[in-house]
């Protein structure tokens, strides 16, 4: 127990953020040069950025999509996001880790709010969760990444509430706060390999979805010859 | 300051008090608790942050080590860059600016003497240099370490003069020292000096058992002399192969093609 | 379907080259004391035995197929020629790149050009180095060239051919056999079966033949890994060129020691009389008799088999030479540190992965390239693969190659930092127990204080007065170094006692007191700093030990000085106690007293503190 803690506190957590950072480098550079490679190939190289960038930052607030079918869905995450976004980076605990650390600070989220933010992001968590169990087309879709992911967010969120009340923890305090630990850095190490790297890509999603309708007219006819599958409907 | 300084040290006298190691950490702003020793630190004391140190020998015998200041120093002829000199007065000392860390000068030396800031990024060889800025502005007439000796078991003055103090003192109680001035011809003369009641050979790796009166320098130098020829020689030898080979080619293709000719209206 | 045994070897590569790459960060950050295990005594390790001594000696096979197919006119090597020289200009390139690591001061590496000393060999290996590479680079220029549009340039070099590779061979002569000359200055270090005065020739002919060797090792690795048939007729033809090469040196060698009058040493049955027979068995006995048999190198096994092992052997001998034997003299066992290995291997494995890449991309060995070029062709209509877990399309060609290849980097590069040590090793002296608590050892020598604990107990008050010098020591504890409770102060468990403190300050309802009302997680490193609360008692009692900011612990000396010396310089002016000189150094270090002469008769035995003489 104190072994896994001392490598939970230690080498882990410097682990989980070397991995982060280069990782993100890494993501960064292939995603770079796959954009770069893609407009040089692009048969209509005009490309309105700044549309594009407008949109960008319109679906950071995706008003627009109230308007769909799936309203409680994009409501519940949109929560989760805020709630993943503020806490972990907002929280007093965490700041004052940080600022023994690296003597780095910022001002902190109220313990109320934090807590208020916690619970509304696990709230938005059970959402996703059932919405992808009941709804068929999202069953379908999901994968064990996408469920395992999620299980990972709600030990977090879960861990981290419990290690922040001692009082209503029903478990020993340091066995809570392993799983706290090793769940948050879990998250940060798959983060740049999975599909969480939409943390990491977001600003050049809209780029690359825009430069696939610049591709050569035609395109589609000859991926359909290469395939051998020519004449056949899509 | 006087020419070829020397520190004649008198291994009877020292009572071990390292207020010679004190003086020398204070004048050249060494920090009074250097970094703990790393594995592999030299067993004798020394370290970047001591450059001079009393070793304790069996039977209360102090003998203090100190850079040797070679007249023909070995790790003044292995530097690369001559960031180690020999001044025209005589000690060895040391410029950062030119130095590029290769360490050589720490395996050139006989006694061990140069050591490294190995907890440095931007590290230096170090080791004692005799005083030399205080000494040749004028500021100190003596080094730091004799100044603080309280029993005079280190004292200093030009090589010579040492010497012959040394052996005066040799010949004065000669059932009190071994017979032999340390430093006085060993690779090719010191200007740190030593008698003693006790053998010091210990001072010099593997007990100075392969060391000769002859300066080490010349070891390399009979081998770097020639450079040059050989350079000039391979090339020659290689050039000249290659004009004989390819000569011999030549000539055996013309033979081919005369013999082809000859034959060639006969098979016809 | 693409070569999956390639393909393993070069992900393998690659995380050597993602650890390398950690432990340079460290390396250039902290410095070589914390990446190294080099130590005053041991100032070249593995980077100067094995990176440079033993690259430049592996790029020998550059300059001896240079001689051999393009002098000699040995023409039917010629297929060997252009690798070699790759090899060899790749070899110097990491020789540099090793220095880079090795030096001090690694940005003043161009300082031989212009500050001169002629009279250190260094120096000229240094020039030689400088100038050779730039040879090498237009030695190869023209195979990389031939693929750009600078033809004119291409043709200049390729009529220039000769003269520069006699200038290539000129210059290896030179630096090959100043590599031994390095040397010569230290009879004192260099064990005598490898110190000679022909250590400059001997470093030579041992270069020829490694050289050779390496040639062999490298043709066969490179045809296992692209599954070609390996060349055998080039390549038995060098082993009879090695088997001779190998067998001068060998009778060289031994000529050399028979004349020194050393023969003795090789069978005197010490451990570098062990490494010595070893080396020259791997290096030359074993692949110099085996080479000599017609069926052994009609062999490719046997050959790839004898070439690494006469590699290894030689690549030993620069080890040995530059830093093993010299354990003879120095008394000091040297072991590379991980990070050491991590820098050489790393190096390593980016020369093969540029060989590698030039050789699949440029006309280094003709066929090699049609055949790398038909299997990129082939792999172009391969289905499309899928990252595992993440299910992103890897792309295709050197698309895959990028995402794969990085991935493993970056994942081998964070585990590097992680794993790297970020302080320095310090020698951990074993806390000796000083027998009857009256002597107070100083390191591993046999320096010691005589230190009457009896009076020093009953002057300070007696059993209540422990805590005034033996600071937080565990009871009856008396030389643990302070680093042991002081060097994880993250931890809670290794200095602070918590239930103690719980007890003491009355349970639960204290929390508050240390770790704050506000503060929502109440985990040790959030509480409150001890001294905030014991500055005051410890200074009350014991004036001499301060707690303060520095980069490192006090040692067990400064502890033991900044407790003794204040008191005993106060002692000294009481006209009570009337010892003027009880502040003086010799009052604890000057040995010979009368009460310590009394207290050490007692232990006529050596191995108890008596022995200590």
């Amino acid at each position: 127990m104190n072994t896994a803690f001392y490598l939970a506190r230690g080498p882990f957590l410097y682990l989980a953020f070397a991995v982060l950072i280069l990782g993100a480098l890494r993501q960064w550079g292939l995603t770079i040069a796959e954009v770069i490679r893609a407009y040089r190939v692009a048969g209509d190289q005009k490309i309105p950025w700044q549309w594009m960038f407008k949109k960008s930052l319109g679906w950071i607030v995706p008003v627009n999509a109230l308007r769909g079918a799936r309203v409680l869905f994009t409501i519940a995450s949109a929560v989760f996001h805020v709630g993943m976004l503020l806490v972990p980076l907002f929280l007093a605990g965490h700041i004052a880790l940080v600022k023994k650390g690296i003597g780095l600070a910022w001002p902190a989220l109220p313990a109320a709010a934090a807590d208020g933010l916690t619970i509304a992001a696990l709230a938005g968590l059970g959402v996703i969760l059932l919405y992808r169990l009941l709804d068929k087309a999202a069953r379908f879709l999901s994968t064990a990444q996408d469920y395992a992911l999620l299980a990972l967010c709600i030990v977090a969120f879960v861990s981290g509430y419990f290690v922040a009340h001692p009082a209503q923890n029903p478990l020993p305090f340091n066995l809570m706060y392993l799983f706290h630990l090793l769940s948050a850095e879990l998250i940060l190490i798959v983060l740049p390999f999975s599909k969480l790297c939409h943390a990491l890509l977001f600003p050049s999603t809209r780029i690359v979805w825009e430069l696939g309708w610049h591709f050569v007219p035609g395109g589609g006819d000859k991926v359909r010859v290469a395939l051998g599958k020519a004449g056949e409907p899509v | 300051m006087i020419e070829n300084p020397c520190i004649l040290t008198d291994v009877t006298k020292c009572i071990g008090c390292e207020q010679c190691v004190a003086a020398c950490k204070k004048i050249n702003g060494l920090p009074e608790a250097g970094a703990p020793p790393r594995p592999g630190a030299t067993p004798d004391g020394l370290s970047a942050d001591r450059w001079t140190t009393v070793i304790r020998k069996p039977d209360n015998h102090f003998v203090r080590k100190q850079c040797r200041h070679c007249l023909q120093p070995a790790c003044v002829s292995v530097c690369p860059v001559g960031a180690l000199q020999k001044t025209p007065e005589g000690p060895v000392i040391y410029d950062k600016s030119i130095c590029m860390g290769c360490r050589y000068c720490m395996l050139g030396c006989p006694y061990g003497i140069p050591h490294y800031q190995w907890d440095s990024a931007n590290p230096s060889v170090r080791k004692c240099i005799l005083c030399y800025p205080s000494l040749k502005s004028g500021k100190i007439d003596k080094p730091a370490c004799v100044t603080a000796c309280p029993t005079q078991a280190t004292i200093f003055g030009a090589r010579e003069e040492m010497l012959q103090e040394a052996k005066r003192r040799l010949k004065a109680e000669p059932s009190k020292y071994i017979q032999k001035v340390w430093g006085e011809t060993e690779v090719g003369g010191t200007s740190v000096l030593y008698i003693a009641d006790i053998s010091l050979d210990f001072l010099a790796w593997n007990g100075g058992k392969q060391l000769t009166d002859e300066p080490l320098p010349t070891l390399t130098w009979a081998a770097l002399k020639p450079v040059p020829f050989e350079f000039i020689g391979m090339g020659a030898v290689m050039g000249s192969i290659y004009w004989i080979i390819e000569r011999r080619k030549k000539l055996m293709a013309e033979k081919a093609r005369e013999n082809a000719s000859e034959e060639g209206p006969n098979g016809k | 379907m693409e070569n999956r045994r390639l393909f393993l070897f070069k992900g393998f590569m690659w995380v050597l080259a993602g650890l390398a790459a950690a432990v340079a960060v460290l390396r250039f950050a902290l410095g070589l004391g914390v990446s190294t295990a080099l130590s005053d005594t041991t100032p070249w390790g593995l980077w100067i035995g094995f990176d440079v001594m033993g690259g430049v000696a592996l790029a020998a096979g550059g300059f001896v197929m240079a001689a051999v197919v393009h002098v000699f006119h040995q023409e039917r090597y010629h297929a060997a020629a252009r690798p070699a020289i790759l090899t060899a200009f790749l070899g110097y390139g990491a020789v540099a790149v090793g220095l880079l690591f090795d030096l001090g001061l690694p940005w003043n590496i161009w300082h031989p050009i212009i500050f001169w000393n002629p009279r250190s060999p260094l120096f000229e290996v240094a020039w030689c180095v400088m100038l050779y590479l730039t040879v090498l680079a237009l030695e190869i220029a023209p195979v990389i060239l031939v693929k750009t549009p600078f033809q004119k340039l291409h043709g200049l070099l390729s009529r220039l051919a000769l003269p520069i590779m006699i200038l290539g061979i000129m210059l290896s002569t030179l630096h090959q056999s100043s590599l031994g000359s390095l040397l010569l200055i230290m009879p004192f270090r260099v064990h005598p079966l490898w110190y000679s005065h022909l250590l400059p020739e001997l470093f030579f002919v041992s270069a020829i033949c490694l050289g050779l060797s390496m040639v062999m090792l490298e043709s066969s690795v490179t045809s296992w890994l692209y599954k070609r048939e390996p060349e055998m007729e080039m390549l038995s033809g060098l082993a009879r060129l090695a088997s001779f090469a190998l067998a001068f040196y060998f009778l060289f060698k031994m000529v050399d020691l028979a004349i020194q009058h050393k023969l003795g040493l090789i069978f005197d049955g010490s451990w570098p009389s062990s490494l010595f027979i070893i080396e020259m068995l791997l290096s030359a006995v074993i692949p110099a008799v085996l080479f000599a048999i017609p069926a052994v190198r009609r062999s490719s096994k046997a050959l790839w088999f004898l070439a690494a092992c006469s590699v290894g052997g030689f690549v030993l001998d620069r080890i040995n030479a530059s830093g093993l034997s010299q354990v003879w003299a120095t008394r000091n066992f040297y072991f590379p540190a991980w990070t050491e290995f991590a820098i050489s291997l790393g190096i390593v494995s980016a020369c093969v992965l540029v060989f590698l890449f030039i050789e699949e991309h440029f006309p280094v060995d003709p066929h090699a390239l049609e055949q790398t070029e038909a299997e990129r062709k082939k792999q172009e209509s391969a289905l499309p693969a899928f990252a595992p877990f993440a299910q992103v399309w890897l792309g295709e060609g050197w698309r895959k190659s990028a995402r794969v290849y990085s991935f493993l980097f970056v994942l081998a590069m964070a585990f590097g930092l992680t794993v790297a040590p970020k302080t320095e090793p310090v020698l951990q002296m074993p806390a000796k127990r000083a027998v009857g608590a009256d002597i107070l050892r100083m390191g591993p020598g046999p320096r010691y204080v005589y230190f009457d604990h009896k009076k020093h107990q009953d002057e300070a008050g007696g059993d209540k007065s422990c805590c005034i010098c033996h600071h937080l020591h565990q009871k009856g504890d008396v030389g643990t170094p302070c680093v042991v409770c002081h060097q994880k102060m993250f931890l809670p468990t290794n200095i602070f006692n918590h239930e103690a403190h719980v007890a003491a300050l009355n349970g639960k309802a204290s929390c508050a007191l240390c770790h704050g009302e506000a503060e929502p997680v109440k985990v040790a490193p959030l509480a409150k700093k001890c001294s905030e609360c014991h500055e005051k008692d410890f200074m009350a009692q014991n004036p001499a030990v301060k707690v303060f900011d520095s980069k490192w612990a006090p040692s067990y000396k400064d502890a033991m000085h900044k407790m003794c010396i204040p008191c005993h310089e106060e002692k000294a002016k009481d006209p009570k106690v009337n010892q003027p000189n009880l502040g003086r150094c010799g009052a604890c270090h000057d040995s010979g007293t009368a009460t310590e002469k009394a207290y050490l008769a007692k232990f006529p035995d050596s191995s108890k503190p008596g022995g200590v003489k």
